[in-house]
């Protein structure tokens, strides 16, 4: 496996177990005034942890493997870019929910978590097409 | 989306004793995508496929080819 899959089920793992985290602790928070919920805190803690572990996962398996760290070639560029044009298109229409939620003048709670799933299930669609592309054939 | 490639070639055969990780270190791409070039589940720029050429002295015709419709 090269670096750059390695790289991607990193962020896939991650992204789906500490962003599942969030979304399963604020859901366990519904049920009164979504006003009140202080889900700002828990949601920026997520956010940046979310990027402190992939840095340290990626850095362990650099550190496993520092050779293979540096490389990526055209096929790693390819599946790169096949992922996050996919993931673009989830990427809009969570922004597009969003935009919907701000018009209708919704709660700031739903418009920030809609936004934030979005851009969750944008990260999970393009490591899942990434991976796919690594596994089949691309 | 992912699919197998329908451009066969014959790089395993003529690489010989050469490792994926040589032909890889001389082409400039990971062993992990020589692999999928000879598996057929990755088709290289047209770069690299000279590239594999040269480094195997043969020609892109000899390693590569693609059915008839």
């Amino acid at each position: 496996m090269s670096f750059q899959e390695k790289s991607t089920w990193i962020s896939l793992a991650t992204v789906f177990l500490i962003y599942g985290w969030y979304f399963g602790t604020t859901a366990t928070e519904l049920g009164g005034n979504v006003a009140d919920i202080d889900y700002q805190s828990t949601m920026l803690f997520t956010v940046v942890a979310v990027v402190v572990v992939s840095v340290i996962l990626n850095v362990v398996v650099v550190f496993a493997d520092p050779d293979a760290s540096d490389t990526s070639d055209e096929r790693d560029r390819s599946i790169n870019r096949f992922g996050e044009y996919v993931g673009g298109y989830v990427l809009a229409a969570g922004a597009l929910l969003g935009l919907g939620l701000a018009m209708a003048e919704i709660e700031q709670f739903w418009i920030a978590n809609a936004i934030l799933l979005g851009l969750v299930l944008s990260e999970l669609t393009s490591g899942v097409v990434k991976v796919v592309a690594y596994r089949r054939g691309f | 989306m992912a699919k197998q490639t329908s451009v066969t070639n014959r790089i395993r055969e003529v690489r010989g004793a050469m490792t994926q990780a040589e032909l890889a270190d001389a082409i400039g791409v990971t062993r992990q995508t020589v692999n999928a070039i000879e598996q057929g589940k990755y088709s290289p720029s047209l770069e690299v496929a000279f590239k594999i050429a040269r480094t195997l002295d043969s020609s892109i015709d000899d390693l590569f080819s693609y059915p008839d419709d």
